[in-house]
């Protein structure tokens, strides 16, 4: 490995710091998107929590079902809350300075996203402490570690596509669009029953969506048991989710440059 | 009296045509339940067939109720935000100088309100109708859900104006997700008698379960005096205590209590 390259990995590190370090020293900021995921998690299982004794739904406890919709709510939250942070580092101006610096595009793009991936631990964490509290069943080691590595995977994924609309409008006006667009995508979905139960247009959907094939890899353990027949479809879906917010995103830092 | 009634009446104008003039401002309030109501009757479709859920065409056809209770309520939190925004802006001040009885400031932004959800219920009664879940209560029934969805919408108004005449900004929007805590701890989206968990509990002493219920009763079976007369209550008693409150925000602020 080079040392340019060693040098931009650094950069890379420090940039993802400074957005870590925001929750930490701007907690206020950071708390809705902490607790967001847990709350929601809890109003689904007390509404409806007794969609499990229908016919054909393959979970013994709603909250097993219910709780892993929790880690992608996390991700999409903290992945719009990357790209509403980078909007206001853009309208500040601090932004612009950092595009000055001699680096690549990529490192700069880079460290937003692996602070959003770290980030995203930390509803991950409360969202765990309170399902487990509740009752939800452990899933396994294998079961805890795919579903923090999706929630990591897809929290890149959304800042990709959140910091890249914060680069097209450059302003906290597109705060709404970056937290409403993956919020509503996922919500097209299976979250609330298994998707065979769905209204034939929201399975027609759901079948085309993305997030239901991550959230049906983020389920095993809870739900069954862990298999690469139900992994490889998740993680190609979110690798795909991922290059095109990426690249989406590039294009966006490359055109702020002209 | 009829002075103060057309001072009132002026404020609330105000308010109907600041809400027409900003079309952004109606996001929060019919795009955002409107999509919920979408996600959850397609993904609880099959709800309709668990033993104790009452006869209705659809999930759609229950939850219409829901969706309206949740505009309303997200509505009334707009009047408390166009409240804070006149008062940060300076409006708020300029008006405070005007030869008008005080209370009517308050009055007139809640009565706003109220008449912006009477609009908000009948869009989502002309959705309902157009998806195949008509008001089953007739004409009637129509009357009734405006009248609730109105007091809904004058409760959290009034509440809200309360907040946004003591307290920063900030304060009144971060009341947003509140407003969905509350809706998921009533019955404003699944039968009372099949919740489960904390909501099962609390949705007993949630008024918002009663207003609910009150707007849905007209919608799915017809009308019924018991259910129609406590959501009344439920939804009058509270508009009147949170209007008190503003208007007691409004005396507190001024320095005159």
């Amino acid at each position: 490995m080079g040392d340019g390259f060693r040098e931009h990995l650094r950069l890379t590190w420090a940039l993802a710091r400074r957005g870590l370090n925001e929750v930490l020293r701007v907690p206020g900021a950071s708390i809705p998107g902490v607790i967001a995921p847990a709350i929601y998690m809890l109003g689904a299982y007390s509404v409806f929590g007794r969609l499990k004794f229908l016919p054909g739904f393959t979970a013994d406890h709603y909250l097993d079902w219910i709780l892993p919709t929790g880690f992608i709510q996390a991700a999409v939250f903290t992945g719009a809350a990357t790209g509403v942070n980078l909007a206001r580092d853009i309208e500040a101006g601090w932004f612009d300075r950092l595009l000055l610096a001699p680096a690549p595009r990529w490192v700069l793009l880079g460290g937003v996203v692996c602070s959003a991936s770290i980030r995203v631990l930390m509803p991950c964490v409360l969202l765990m402490v309170i399902g487990f509290s509740a009752g939800a069943s452990w899933p396994g080691l294998s079961g805890l570690l795919i579903s923090l590595g999706f929630a990591m995977l897809l929290a890149a994924a959304m800042a990709c596509w959140a910091g890249g609309l914060a680069m097209k409008f450059k302003s906290l006006d597109a705060a709404p669009l970056m937290q409403s667009s993956g919020f509503m995508l996922f919500q097209l979905t299976a979250i609330f029953a298994p998707i065979a139960m769905l209204a034939p247009w929201m399975r027609a959907i759901a079948r085309m969506n993305p997030f239901q094939y991550a959230l049906e890899a983020v389920r095993q353990g809870y739900v069954g048991t862990v298999n690469w027949h139900d992994t490889w479809p998740g993680l190609v879906a979110s690798a795909g989710l991922l290059a095109a917010a990426a690249s989406f995103a590039l294009w966006r830092i490359r055109a702020m440059d002209a | 009296m009829i002075v103060f009634a057309r001072i009132v009446w002026a404020i609330a104008k105000r308010s109907i045509v600041r809400i027409a003039r900003r079309p952004q401002s109606l996001m929060p309030i019919f795009l955002v339940p409107t999509m919920f109501l979408a996600v959850t009757s397609g993904g609880a479709a099959r709800a309709v067939d668990l033993p104790g859920f009452p006869q209705v065409e659809s999930y759609f056809h229950f939850a219409v109720a829901g969706a309206i209770v949740q505009s309303t309520m997200l509505g009334g939190l707009m009047t408390g935000i166009s409240t804070s925004i006149d008062v940060d802006s300076g409006f708020f001040d300029r008006l405070i100088v005007a030869p008008v009885p005080r209370s009517a400031l308050v009055l007139g932004r809640v009565l706003g309100g109220g008449v912006v959800a009477v609009g908000q219920a009948l869009l989502y009664l002309a959705l309902a109708a157009a998806f195949g879940a008509p008001v089953r209560g007739g004409m009637a029934g129509v009357a009734v859900v405006m009248m609730l969805a109105s007091l809904c919408a004058a409760s959290l108004g009034g509440l809200a104006t309360a907040l946004a005449l003591r307290a920063q900004a900030q304060w009144v929007q971060g009341m947003f997700p509140i407003v969905f805590v509350v809706i998921f701890l009533s019955s404003a989206f699944f039968p009372r008698e099949l919740l489960t968990g904390p909501a099962a509990a609390i949705a007993r002493y949630n008024p918002i379960s009663y207003i609910a219920e009150g707007i849905r009763e007209p919608i799915i079976t017809g009308l019924n005096a018991t259910i129609e007369l406590k959501a009344f209550a439920v939804a009058a008693a509270l508009t009147l205590v949170t209007t008190l409150v503003a208007v007691w925000s409004l005396r507190v602020r001024l320095g005159t209590d």
